[in-house]
């Protein structure tokens, strides 16, 4: 299989019948990602080009290097996170949650934000991405299928991880995509808006780090997306 | 700028941390159609009542199935999974269908829906899915005589295929 083959594959599902199962996780990336715009908005001490680029750049990476681990069956790194993927779903929610703390204490701890802002920007996104690899469950579309195939076969194992890793990287794109997309239409927003799609934010990313750690996001899947099935 | 320097840094790290873990590839692994790893045993409370053993199951080819009513393609995939069921149910093969990441009220749901009349049950715990190291839905497993995975389909089923990897499973007699 081509690389391109999966980059499409992976970015492609996302404007597709499969958007059901991605729903798992692309609404609460949204919020995350208009949730951080607004963080950091008031901000004129960040650079606006890294302010809007760098969170879904390296969100695209934690997700897919993470994916990519948890599609290699025939890798012993894959089969180690595959193992202690309950464990790892329970520290992804609480993570989660600090996320939602931040975004909630985010107006109060201005200075301190600014202060840490490589951490807000640069790892946060990162571990986020790697939060959802953790607490998403695909649906096997018929190019991660052919991927997931080799994945499986020891003598292939590295090459199925490297195209899984391409696919989570086409995934993460249309994610970045869409989220900017969203963070245009909502920047021209009265400012007086803004705090409260922030708390929404943090509200609706609070309920999904409950979900993760209480092990109730299966009643989210089998309610909420079987509504579309 | 630190941002930029954090990614130049980070990117290479990770993308190393793949490769070095390619590097290390477990020869244990399933392959294509080699049975080299035994199938993890399970008791699986049925959604009828009673339960489904694995080791009871010795000496027969089993098929399991692992889906879950929201998932797109496991729907698909259902009406072949059960012609093919009815179809080789007499001659000794039999199937489980094992829901996860679902409710037992919503795997009830799909099950009616699409008229699936083998066995199935919820792993309400993941335990079993872990075992099997599941990551996306659907996947089926051909377990042949000995209790080895003689096969494993990421992915919706064809019938072609399933009757294929079932076939062989029964030629082979005690072993694949």
């Amino acid at each position: 299989m081509e690389w391109t083959t999966a980059l499409w594959g992976g970015f492609s599902s996302f404007f597709s019948i499969w958007q059901i199962c991605i729903l798992q996780i692309s609404p609460f990336f949204m919020v995350y990602i208009l949730g951080l715009y607004l963080t950091t908005d008031e901000d004129s001490r960040i650079n606006p080009g890294v302010r809007l680029l760098l969170p879904p750049a390296l969100y695209m990476i934690g997700f897919s290097i993470i994916y990519a681990l948890l599609s290699a069956r025939g890798i012993s790194a894959g089969r180690l996170l595959m193992s202690n993927i309950n464990n790892l779903r329970i520290a992804a929610g609480i993570f989660i949650g600090i996320i939602s703390l931040h975004f909630v204490l985010a107006a109060r701890l201005r200075d301190m934000n600014h202060l840490l802002w490589p951490i807000v920007l640069g790892l946060g996104p990162l571990l986020l991405g790697i939060s959802f690899a953790l607490i998403y469950s695909p649906c096997v579309t018929p190019t991660y299928a052919k991927i997931l195939q080799m994945s499986v076969a020891s003598e292939t194992a590295g090459q199925g991880a490297r195209l899984a890793l391409i696919y989570g990287l086409g995934m993460g794109l249309s994610f970045s995509v869409v989220g900017l997309a969203l963070i245009m239409i909502v920047r021209p927003m009265p400012a007086i808006y803004k705090p409260l799609l922030r708390n929404f934010s943090a509200a609706v990313l609070g309920v999904l780090a409950l979900m993760n750690i209480t092990g109730v996001m299966v009643y989210y899947k089998a309610f909420f997306l079987g509504l579309l099935v | 700028m630190y941002s930029a320097k954090l990614t130049f840094y980070i990117f290479p790290l990770l993308l190393l941390l793949l490769t070095a873990s390619g590097c290390s590839e477990d020869a244990s692994s399933v392959a294509g159609n080699e049975p080299l790893e035994a199938a993890p045993d399970f008791d699986l409370h049925l959604l009828e009542g009673g339960n489904f053993k694995l080791s009871n199951y010795k000496g027969k080819p089993v098929v399991v199935n692992f889906f879950a009513s929201w998932c797109v393609p496991c729907g698909a995939e259902s009406p072949v999974l059960d012609k093919v069921y009815q179809d080789y149910q007499s001659k000794g093969v039999s199937f489980v269908g094992v829901a996860v990441n679902d409710t037992e009220s919503k795997a009830r749901e799909f099950i009616e829906r699409y008229g699936l009349t083998f066995p199935a049950g919820l792993d309400d715990t993941g335990e079993i899915k872990d075992a099997f190291g599941v990551y996306g839905m659907p996947t089926s497993y051909f377990i042949n005589r000995e209790g080895l995975i003689s096969y494993l389909h990421p992915g919706a089923v064809t019938e072609r295929l399933m009757q294929h990897e079932i076939d062989k499973m029964l030629e082979s007699g005690g072993s694949t």
